[in-house]
């Protein structure tokens, strides 16, 4: 579906959304004079969502996806940025406003399990949000619930069950009908399928596709697992670490991806058939970095395959990568110099330049992941050579000075065209040569 | 010759609960060549994750193995237990089953070893990683010292106030000697963990959720086992983790030449990994073939629909098309005996009120099914009618009811 839409008027627009949670936040930890950590879930992410749509939101765990549907629901304040539904900002609703909002956005969550309250009937749980905003007699709302168990795929009849008599996708179903009990124009769906077996998740997408065809629902898909986004969505966003790396229609992210982490993540997935074996691909290193000290400039550059170099060096995709993995760890003061001059004094006691040499080799082959052209050889060498009399500063800026890439300097901005992505390979030109000219 | 190190003949392994017999794994056979990776696959409940407890003997009460054979292959291991144990012994494999649980036991780590889901959970939160690994490899060690002692040593030891105290004042009684401490550091570097001088001087909760995989994967290689068990070794992980876990294990495979039984729900992972595959459902394998015959020409109705409902990556296909009703109950007192698929397979027929045999298929030698219609072609004039197992369900079974309800709005 990759009609143009920047005429439209978005249904929810989200503008700058920020959500940190405070650790280190206590009395306790006030008087004890600890500076409060800042962990950066939501960094400032900006969407819409047009009517009738279903847009994904896509990344690995940790990534803000989940905290994002909760902050544009209101289910959790925002440390910044403003979410527009039916043009007015959420957060400044309030009484009334407020509670028709609450009718207009609904959540489907993940765990069937705990979503439920075990000692509430299933007619109890689905009647609840009808009783809260008051719709309807009593007589009403029993007809309603028994209306939305059985457009579920649930029968009539099961409302004087407990959560605890059905399977999985049932429960899952149960929850759909509380959703949609108020009749709302838009649901958060939150990992909907992660906790149903492939075969109750089909029956639960088909069902979710049907119940947006007939009440022109408008839907944001939570969702790590790749397969149903690509089944479910129009368009998609890929989060990061906190922010939004791609966002564009969805035959575009899956066919012709721009990020290297959307590249990434769609390799990553082992597809199931027979070619998978044979099938190339290339994965990434590393771990996602913490959110509470996130990476400088592009959050990815710690992990992508695709970090750019200095424009006048030479050098290969993997001996760069070496060196910058390399870079991050005496950065991080994050190597272990003990265990390697040990060896190395035992091996060569006396000459001091034999045992500096140990020392080097020794260093290397732990913590480069990759060997190296002479001319980088040597600057590595002498930066770890600066390790051994524990000069960290100057190792690093020595490393630094001939590699520092634009992708540690500036956040790329997401690009402005009907298929953004945020990274540096995307940028256009100007910027470019603007940073040659300052180096 | 293709040589088979693990071969299970008619398995069964039952829970006896107080609200009846569940029959977790029900009369199932399979044969595992050394060196290939073995794909068990199914949905929640279909008794893979018992199939391996049952090899590895961790069967928890109020289960028990109730009958079958577990023959393992291993030429050493015969000769030392022919003496002993002469009419366990058959055709050079043993029959795990006929042994003494003590002799069993010392098969874990040296013959088996076998990681699970959650490494996070599977850890001893108050102890370092390193430490762990290196005590995993410190039970092999004593063991090999001694081979006619089965003891593996982790019995009865425990990390009171009193041990730690005699181990600070006897170095017997250490659990990780220095040796074994390198050789944990050894094995932590072979998995891919960077740093692992530090690492291993690290606790559980320093690592990510990867790395904490692979320090298992680490500490199950520390016997050098003939087979690792896997059990579903990447679902708590990302997918870019995922992939990394999974490229490790078929390295370490390769190096090493073990055996690898992987236990999954993730049809993705199998297709990655496996030479063959068993596809389970009830506590049967219902078929199972290489992974060309199973994935490319499956015959049982219940793997069609397994891979017809996966969402596809590569394009978006108009609806799913999913398997109608739940994985049914495995109380004993509830399955009847026909096939446990009829009541939700779209293509029933009067013969599947018959529980089916294991018929072979079409495609590979290796290629067999649960399912009448390897033999025969689906013919409407014997289909089921519609509702016929709604019906015939009496009302002490509203349990199994209910979950034949699900799917109802398809």
């Amino acid at each position: 579906m990759a009609r143009s839409r920047s005429d439209e008027i978005p249904l929810v627009r989200v503008s700058e959304l920020q959500k940190y949670f405070w650790e280190n936040d206590s009395l306790l930890d006030r008087l004890l004079g600890d500076e409060p950590v800042a962990v950066r879930a939501v960094d400032g992410v900006s969407f819409d969502i047009y009517e009738g749509e279903t847009l994904g939101l896509v990344g690995e765990s940790g990534c803000g996806k989940s905290t994002t549907g909760e902050t544009l629901l209101r289910l959790q304040e925002p440390t910044g940025g403003a979410v527009e539904f039916d043009g007015q900002n959420v957060y400044d609703l309030e009484g009334a406003d407020l509670k028709a909002f609450r009718r207009e956005a609904q959540a489907v969550f993940q765990d069937p399990f705990s979503s439920l309250d075990p000692r509430m009937t299933v007619g109890r749980i689905v009647r609840q949000p009808l009783d809260i905003h008051g719709v309807g007699s009593k007589t009403d709302r029993r007809t309603k619930v028994q209306d939305l168990l059985e457009r579920v795929g649930l029968a009539a009849d099961h409302v004087d069950r407990y959560p605890h008599e059905f399977s999985g996708g049932q429960r899952q179903r149960i929850g759909i009908a509380r959703a949609l009990a108020l009749e709302p124009e838009f649901i958060v769906l939150d990992e909907p399928t992660s906790a149903l077996d492939v075969s109750v998740q089909a029956q639960v997408l088909n069902l979710l596709d049907d119940l947006q065809d007939e009440f022109g629902l408008t839907y944001l898909l939570i969702s790590h697992d790749l397969s149903v986004i690509r089944h479910v969505c129009d368009r998609v966003a890929v989060m990061y670490l906190g922010e939004i790396v791609e966002i564009g229609p969805s035959e575009d992210i899956f066919e012709s991806p721009r990020h290297p982490y959307t590249e990434a993540l769609l390799e990553s997935v082992p597809r199931a058939s027979t070619e998978e074996r044979d099938r190339e691909r290339e994965t990434i290193s590393g771990d996602v970095p913490s959110p509470r000290d996130p990476p400088s400039g592009c959050r990815f550059r710690t992990r992508c395959p695709k970090i750019i170099p200095p424009d006048d060096l030479e050098i290969t995709q993997p001996e760069y990568r070496a060196v910058m993995t390399l870079r991050e760890r005496i950065e991080s003061r994050n190597i272990t110099l003990e265990a390697v001059s040990d060896e190395a004094e035992r091996s060569d006691g006396d000459l001091e330049v034999d045992s500096m040499d140990a020392f080097v080799q020794g260093l290397k082959t732990q913590v480069l992941e990759a060997s190296l052209d002479p001319r980088h050889q040597e600057v590595v060498d002498a930066a770890i050579a600066d390790l051994a009399e524990e000069r960290w500063e100057e190792a690093e800026v020595r490393l630094a000075e001939m590699y520092a890439s634009v992708c540690e300097q500036e956040n790329p901005l997401l690009t402005q065209d009907d298929h953004p992505a945020a990274c540096h390979l995307h940028d256009p030109p100007v910027i470019a040569e603007h940073t040659i000219e300052n180096p | 010759m293709h040589d088979e190190i693990l071969t299970i003949d008619n398995l069964s392994t039952k829970f006896f609960t107080e609200n009846g017999t569940v029959r977790a794994v029900n009369d199932l056979s399979l044969r595992v060549g050394r060196g290939d990776v073995f794909g068990i696959v199914g949905e929640s409940g279909s008794g893979k994750s018992v199939t391996a407890r049952s090899v590895m003997d961790l069967v928890d009460s109020p289960g028990r193995i109730t009958d079958g054979s577990i023959w393992y292959r291993n030429e050493e291991f015969t000769d030392r237990v022919r003496e002993d144990h002469p009419n366990a012994v058959e055709d050079g494999a043993v029959d795990l089953l006929e042994l003494p649980e003590s002799t069993r036991h010392g098969l874990r780590g040296s013959a088996f070893s076998m990681i699970f889901q959650d490494p996070a959970s599977s850890f001893n939160a108050s102890l370092t990683v390193g430490e762990q690994i290196a005590e995993a490899v410190e039970v092999q060690r004593r063991a090999h010292a001694n081979p006619r002692s089965t003891r593996a040593r982790t019995s009865g030891s425990n990390y009171s106030l009193k041990n730690y105290a005699l181990s600070t004042v006897f170095p017997s009684k250490r659990f990780v000697t220095r040796a074994s401490r390198d050789r944990a550091i050894e094995l932590l570097e072979m998995v891919g963990i960077p740093d692992p001088v530090q690492r291993a001087d690290e606790y559980p909760h320093e690592y990510s959720g990867g790395m904490l995989q692979r320090a298992m994967i680490a500490q199950a290689l520390a016997g050098e086992p003939d087979v690792l068990i896997a059990d579903e070794p990447t679902t708590a992980l990302d997918v870019t983790i995922q992939a990394q876990v999974l490229d490790l294990l078929a390295e370490l495979q390769e190096e090493t030449g073990m055996t690898i039984l992987l236990i999954t729900h993730n049809l993705g992972v199998v297709a990655r990994m496996c030479d063959r595959v068993g596809v389970m459902y009830a506590g049967e394998i219902v078929e199972r073939g290489t992974l060309e015959d199973v994935f490319d020409d499956p015959v049982h109705p219940y793997t069609q629909g397994l891979l017809g409902s996966i969402p596809d990556l590569e394009g978006r296909e108009g609806r799913l098309h999913p398997i109608a009703g739940n994985v049914p109950s495995l109380f004993e007192h509830e399955m009847e005996h026909r096939c446990h698929f009829a009541d939700r397979c779209p293509k029933a027929m009067e013969e599947c009120l018959e529980h089916p045999p294991e018929f072979d298929a079409r495609g590979s030698p290796h290629h067999a099914a649960r399912c009448y219609l390897a033999e025969t072609t689906y013919s409407e004039a014997k289909a089921l009618p519609e509702g016929y197992f709604s019906e015939a369900d009496d009302p002490a079974m509203e349990q199994t009811e209910t979950a034949a309800t699900d799917g109802g709005g398809e």
